[in-house]
């Protein structure tokens, strides 16, 4: 073996270890730093077959902007269902002081399956989620960046809404 | 490195992507024509307003406007509305919008959904592409594209909108006069003839309100002296050459509201003034109050610590923010705020938990009754104590049909009671599998309600007999009007799963008589249709519920999205059975409380 091969075969193996040490710290070390500190946060879905709230726990710091991500894409346990109808977006959302203001796609009207039950569940599941959050005391639902007076003809949320318990179904427990 | 170029440039395309769809305005369409909207899309409470050029330049409908009238010519339907109006005439027949017409710069805006409603046609919303499609039928496409144009070409010198146009030949609106018309919260009504835009003001040294009336140059009206709680006088002067400025002098600054009445007029309804409040434990624990009058409240409960808030609406404190401490075994402070211009807020610290039950006037001031628990241990107590005392009666007792209808008539005679069959027109409430619309069975329903109740002699007002669209807040107002002493919504429910099913009854906890209708009904109907007994459902934040100023209740009969119940919905002898078990309920709450 020249002096030349030795000195590639070295370098070979420098390199492999250096890479492997890169792997290693992504997929094992990086992520227990992680883990160590785990925030939870809690987002309302639609119990399934039931008529009440469930609540769901995602990992994460529980931003506004997270939580309703989270509503949007709908729940990940398989017995929950969503609260929003389909293709609802989240076009904007704005804090002043206690209140949040979230303005949605026009799809929250237009598509909503109805019901007053169905409404509630819908509404306070929106609610609830963003109350969990320790500045927001209460929420101002818009649709299409106007305020509506119901979204399926029950509901008034032209005013402010704030926490409502008693839809929460493990509250019942 | 190769590979953080191909990420960078997917992140790129994502980007473009997304911010594509997401930005720009909504893509306006009739059938597959995209128009070149003179002006934009307008939402006005949740109803989205078009400008009137779309009818009659894509729909060939011929426009004639005179003065605040706007009348439509479709080929087999005229619809003429006034501005600022909800009321219409289709074909001489009286129907009501959405929301009313406008003017504005200009054009004349008009909901698009009471249009689409009245000439077939569907609304599509596609979100991804931001477009919103008028659908045509086949047959208006057809005469859109041939007959119509050449029909209903404008004629010379009408008076349809050309581009350059504006509505200029709207009249003056005119002040008629300006009526003091009192009570508790010192309405004053200007009677202004024809559509007038305004702007109001709260002005301090000295506390006045201001109200502007655009358009009105006539002369000034004489001032009027009031001297009430209230207000001093009334008196108007000139702003500018086209405004016309109306001043209330107030004894000291308060919040309002001005309502448009439909013929053009204003009403000025100032608030609830609360001049004292207080906490008392004789029998009970107590929140009284001094005021004008009642103003309605909401009520929620906060916890760490334990808080009890009433908002009072409508209202202003006079006394101005105070705290005090209590001595009781729950209470511990009350706090007293103007918390905003129109909400007087009482903040009660308690030792566990009040719920307030009922008020009652008594010696010039008004008592909240406070219950030492929540509202559902209330409603517990309450439903065990009149199972146990047997305090409805029988409805269904051994005399005679006859007889049974003679007795019937004698509790319903003279009574006012208020139907309200929910949604209707462009709202068709919840759809069932089979397609059966919640707004056709609940009318149903309410008209097969209505003939009972009028049969054994009571009055009753419908919010509404056909398949129109009434708004939650119209509703009741119409039973308002109609001086109905009872107010019964009728719906049916509907669930995202298609499992739940049964009867249920809603009502607003804040008042005893709710619940006491409310349980009436729940019980009729739970005999009568033998479906799941979902139970009374407390509930504040149900607009028609909220608004009634009469005791007040909402049917849930059943589960239109359940495949059994919504045949059974469908079905007229299911129909005559749910309006029979109201009708016993209804029977039953007046025999038992009134």
């Amino acid at each position: 073996m020249s002096d030349r091969q030795r000195i590639g075969a070295l370098l070979l193996v420098v390199i492999l270890l250096f890479a492997g040490r890169l792997l290693w710290n992504r997929l094992f070390v990086e992520e227990p730093t992680i883990a160590t500190a785990p925030q939870l946060y809690t987002v309302y879905f639609s119990s399934g077959n039931k008529t009440y709230l469930m609540p769901e726990y995602r990992f994460g710091e529980g931003t506004i902007s997270q939580r309703l991500d989270a509503l949007v894409s709908g729940p990940q346990h398989p017995n929950l269902a969503p609260l929003l109808p389909q293709g609802t977006r989240v076009i904007s959302y704005e804090e002043s002081a206690d209140l949040l203001y979230v303005n949605f796609s026009e799809d929250l009207l237009l598509h909503h399956s109805g019901g007053s039950i169905g409404e509630l569940i819908t509404i306070y599941g929106i609610v609830n989620t963003l109350t969990e959050i320790e500045s927001v005391k209460r929420v101002q639902i818009l649709v299409a960046g106007k305020m509506v007076s119901t979204i399926a003809g029950h509901v008034d949320i032209s005013n402010p809404l704030v926490r409502d318990w008693s839809l929460i179904g493990s509250q019942k427990l | 490195m190769p590979r953080t170029g191909i990420i960078l440039i997917v992140f790129l395309m994502l980007f473009i992507i997304f911010t594509q769809s997401a930005v720009g305005a909504i893509n306006f369409y009739v059938g597959n024509q995209l128009i070149d909207l003179s002006s934009p899309l307008t939402v006005v409470n949740g109803s989205i307003l078009v400008p009137i050029t779309v009818f009659t330049q894509y729909l060939g409908a011929r426009l004639k406007v005179d003065g605040t009238l706007v009348v439509l010519e479709f080929p087999a339907k005229t619809i003429s509305m006034q501005l600022g109006q909800i009321n219409v005439h289709v074909n001489g027949v009286e129907s009501v919008f959405d929301v009313a017409p406008e003017w504005s710069n200009g054009d004349v805006m008009v909901p698009l959904r009471s249009f689409a409603d009245q000439l077939g046609l569907r609304i599509a919303f596609d979100a991804d592409q931001m477009a919103l499609t008028l659908v045509m039928s086949e047959e208006l496409e057809q005469l859109a594209g041939s007959q119509l144009t050449t029909q209903y070409q404008k004629e010379p010198g009408s008076s349809s909108l050309g581009p350059n146009m504006s509505i200029g030949t709207l009249p003056e609106p005119r002040l008629n006069d300006i009526v003091f018309l009192g009570g508790a919260r010192s309405r004053v009504f200007i009677d202004v003839h024809g559509y007038t835009g305004y702007q109001s003001t709260l002005l301090t040294n000295p506390d006045r309100l201001v109200i502007d009336l655009t358009g009105i140059t006539q002369d000034v009206t004489p001032t009027q002296d009031i001297n009430n709680t209230i207000i001093q006088r009334i008196r108007s002067n000139r702003f500018n050459d086209r405004t016309m400025r109306i001043v209330f002098d107030l004894n000291k600054s308060t919040g309002y509201e001005i309502h448009r009445w439909p013929d053009g007029g204003l009403e000025v309804e100032f608030n609830y003034q609360i001049s004292e409040i207080g906490y008392v434990r004789d029998e009970d624990p107590k929140l009284w109050f001094t005021a004008n009058d009642q103003p309605l409240f909401s009520v929620s409960h906060l916890v760490d610590p334990a808080r009890l808030v009433l908002d009072f609406q409508n209202s202003t404190l006079l006394s101005g923010a105070q705290e005090f401490r209590v001595s009781d075994p729950r209470v511990r402070l009350v706090r007293v705020s103007q918390f905003m211009p129109s909400i007087t807020r009482v903040v009660l610290e308690l030792d566990g938990v009040m719920t307030p039950i009922s008020v009652d006037e008594v010696n010039d001031r008004f008592e909240i009754l406070l219950f030492e628990g929540t509202m559902e241990e209330y409603n517990d107590l309450l439903t065990i104590n009149e199972t146990v005392d047997t305090l409805l009666p029988p409805i269904v007792d051994e005399s005679t049909e006859e007889q049974q209808i003679i007795r019937y008539n004698q509790i319903l005679s003279g009574r006012v009671v208020a139907i309200d069959p929910g949604h209707g027109g462009s709202d068709p409430g919840a759809i069932g599998p089979r397609g059966t619309f919640e707004k056709d069975v609940v009318l149903a329903i309410g008209l097969k309600l209505g003939k009972l109740l009028e049969e054994a002699g009571a009055r009753v007002i419908y919010t509404r007999r056909t398949d129109t669209y009434i708004s939650i807040y119209d509703r009741p107002r119409i039973a308002e009007y109609g001086q109905a002493e009872i107010f019964v919504s009728i719906h049916a429910n509907s669930f995202s799963h298609q499992l739940p099913n049964g009867t249920e009854v809603l009502y607003n906890p804040l008042f005893l008589e709710n619940f006491r209708l409310a349980q009436a009904l729940q019980s009729e109907l739970v005999s009568a249709l033998q479906l799941a007994d979902r139970g009374l459902r407390p509930r504040e934040g149900l607009a028609v519920l909220n608004r009634a100023k009469m005791p007040a209740a909402l049917v849930e009969v059943a589960f239109i999205n359940h495949l059994e119940e919504e045949l059974l919905l469908r079905s007229p002898d299911f129909q005559q059975r749910a309006s029979e078990a109201i009708y016993k309920g209804i029977v039953g709450y007046f025999a038992q409380y009134r």
